[in-house]
């Protein structure tokens, strides 16, 4: 027995229809602790850089790690898989209950092959699982699809992920929605989910796994929803939610403003979280009834004048940054609307803002027209935007080049064009700013899945959200000490990825200290904070390395030209631009990267025991 | 004591006007924190612009208090 785990992976090959069980390996579990990085190491070995991303050869990975439904704050379930969008790994972390419902059925994860014929949905309840026809379901958007699965189960308390239309039509930046409200957003799982015609999971089930150290559980776990509640990071997010963060990054030159050119949007406190709690009663619930946080991020609004459900979900930070301020947009209702609009069709807020940004930009710029597109595209246009989203959704007009993602919608539309689609790797930039935090703009350049704020939240180091327990007890301020706070907070993400905690109750909320004796009272493993930091550590370069088995070459480490070229001419980042070059020989030296195969050098694959074959 | 003049945000509409001790940005903060029971982490906003603790404001100056939220 593994403690913290069933010891249970669901094998599902849906070209075969074959259901099959195996066992979690032990040592792999030791090496790269479950979720995110367990999932990477079986991925290593199923695919190559032949495999098509929307081909049935394709794999994609559902993980729990040993902390969903054992410790608190701790929902996070990891889809990994190739990415449709970047061609490398695609990694993509959602909250709610889904995860904590799959332990509870008694399986760890799922690893899903092949392809079915016909639309399908699998239900995987109390230990069972079943593939089930989903035709009458394909083309439904995902709330629909859960309401249709629950009355057809007569079991409301299911948890139920989906993927709507975009995810069907193969949208590259589609997402996979859980709990009908939490997005798997970022990297194209809906579309690899929608290329092997599963339409949805739905899972139930009452078992609980087995804790090495139940009462010292309990015991951090009280101490965790403390400190939670205590800490300014956690009251300002229990106060307002994510969205509650957009006026401050705005005042510190922290979010995007028209594809990034522009410092100033003065309409910005329409649209901002405390202004759409103000106008709309709210409340914050945790991401998923199973979920222990006293948290509770997710904010709710009583938007009843446009919205049929009492309580509609308040766009995050990202969704208002992406698609209010990199848009223009100062309309509260149609920003609303949008982000519903987004789950129901599964789309990743992210990336549909920054692709639509790129449209408009060009649309100004002339590339494309009005009389090819239907209507005009300006900014600051919600209608628009509205009509748009549904157009890539479907696949309709222009909206069928634009679900290629930016990178692909460029090199189609016209070369010149690719100046100003903001991406790394394919992926849409997320909203914190390059040229404000430069370490932001090193953690986009060399994360994994290309541009994510959450494979090192550096940010929160440069505003002041500092790791004593790791040495970093000041704000850094030069190259060395910036790119130092990247490595540290890659490895850390890596690691809780893996684990299944959620990153807003970790930093600037409790030490690694801590975090180290509950992995131990979870797993039974004897740990400590510097073992943490070099899972972490191994995680990340198991990433690395796959992504050099999918053929990534060192020039794609690096940030779209407007950061390092074009500094802005107003605003508080007025006439700055991001070093990138100085971070990344640097990032490569510390890392020990070669600088130009990219790889690590042999001996510190075998310093941190990574079993994988390198073929350099 | 001074005089200054602040607003909460997005409260902006409603402004108090608060006696203060020091005129030290990082002094005010607390004080008005405390006076104001306010909970969190808060930045003081002046003409668009957020003041660093080592700043200080003028008699008589209108502010903003604009919580802090560290996410997303």
């Amino acid at each position: 027995m593994i403690f913290g785990f069933n010891g249970k992976l669901l094998d599902v090959d849906l070209t075969k229809r074959e259901i099959k069980i195996t066992e979690l390996r032990e040592d792999w579990c030791k090496l790269y602790v479950g979720g995110s990085g367990y999932a990477t190491r079986l991925l290593y070995d199923l695919i190559s850089k032949e495999t098509e991303p929307l081909s049935p050869d394709n794999v994609l990975i559902i993980m729990t790690g040993p902390f969903v439904d054992t410790f608190s704050m701790s929902p996070k379930t990891a889809f990994i898989t190739k990415s449709p969008l970047t061609n490398y790994l695609g990694k993509s972390m959602v909250g709610g209950s889904f995860g904590i419902m799959l332990k509870r059925a008694g399986f760890d994860g799922i690893v899903l092959k092949g392809a079915s014929r016909e639309p399908v949905y699998l239900a995987i309840i109390e230990g069972q699982a079943e593939i089930r026809d989903a035709s009458h379901l394909w083309g439904k958007d995902v709330l629909e699809t859960s309401k249709v699965i629950k009355e057809e189960l007569n079991n409301r308390k299911v948890k139920i992920m989906a993927i709507g239309p975009a995810g069907e039509n193969l949208v590259r930046f589609s997402a996979v929605i859980t709990d009908e409200r939490r997005a798997a957003g970022r990297t194209g799982m809906g579309a690899v989910m929608g290329s092997k015609k599963l339409k949805a999971i739905v899972t139930y089930g009452s078992k609980k796994v087995q804790i090495y150290d139940k009462e010292k559980i309990i015991y951090l776990m009280r101490k965790h929803l403390a400190a939670a509640l205590k800490s300014p990071r956690g009251i300002g997010l229990r106060s307002y939610g994510t969205s509650g963060g957009l006026i401050s990054y705005y005042l510190d030159g922290n979010v995007p403003i028209k594809n990034w050119t522009k410092g100033i949007f003065d309409k910005v406190d329409n649209i901002t979280g405390q202004t759409l709690q103000k106008i709309y009663k709210s409340r914050g619930v945790p991401c998923g009834t199973e979920v222990v946080c006293s948290i509770q991020c997710h904010k709710e609004l009583q938007a009843n004048d446009i919205s049929e459900d009492e309580w509609e979900k308040c766009p995050e930070f990202e969704t208002l940054a992406l698609i209010g301020t990199n848009l223009m947009i100062d309309d509260y209702k149609s920003l609303i609307k949008i982000n519903r609009l987004c789950d129901r069709l599964g789309l990743d807020t992210i990336s549909t803002g920054g692709v639509i940004a790129w449209a408009m930009e060009a649309y100004e710029k002339g590339f494309i027209r009005a009389e090819n597109l239907g209507f005009e595209l300006k900014w600051g246009d919600g209608k628009a935007t509205l009509k748009l989203i549904e157009m890539i959704a479907r696949k309709e007009g222009l909206g069928n080049i634009l679900a290629e993602g930016v990178k692909r919608a460029s090199q189609k539309i016209n070369l010149e064009t690719e100046s100003f689609a903001i991406h790394v790797k394919g992926l849409e930039l997320p909203a914190h700013h390059p040229r404000r935090y430069h370490s932001m703009g090193l953690a986009y350049a060399t994360s994994n899945i290309g541009a994510s704020h959450l494979q090192g939240m550096t940010m929160l180091a440069e505003r002041g959200i500092l790791l004593p327990e790791y040495g970093i007890s000041e704000i850094p301020k030069d190259a060395e000490s910036k790119v130092k706070v990247t490595i540290i907070h890659q490895n850390l993400c890596a690691f809780l990825d893996s684990a299944g905690l959620c990153k807003f109750s970790v930093f600037g909320i409790i030490d690694f200290n801590k975090i180290a004796e509950a992995y131990k009272a979870v797993t039974g493993f004897e740990t400590c904070k510097e073992d943490i930091l070099e899972t972490g550590e191994r995680i990340w370069y198991l990433e690395r390395l796959l992504n050099l088995k999918l053929n990534l070459s060192v020039k794609e480490d690096t940030l779209p030209k407007r950061f390092v070229e074009e500094p802005l001419n107003e605003g508080p980042v007025k006439g700055v631009t991001c070093p990138i070059s100085q971070l990344l020989e640097l990032f490569y030296r510390y890392r020990e990267l070669d600088p130009w195969s990219g790889y690590p050098n042999k001996e510190k694959i075998k310093k941190l025991k990574l079993d994988v074959d390198v073929i350099n | 004591m001074k005089e200054i003049k602040v607003r909460i945000y997005p409260d902006l509409k409603n402004v108090m006007v608060i006696e203060v001790n020091t005129l030290s940005v990082k002094e005010v903060l607390e004080t008005l924190k405390d006076v104001l029971k306010l909970q969190g982490q808060y930045v003081i906003v002046k003409n668009g612009k957020i003041l660093g603790d080592e700043e200080y404001i003028s008699n008589h100056d209108e502010i903003t208090l604009v919580p802090v939220i560290e996410g997303g």
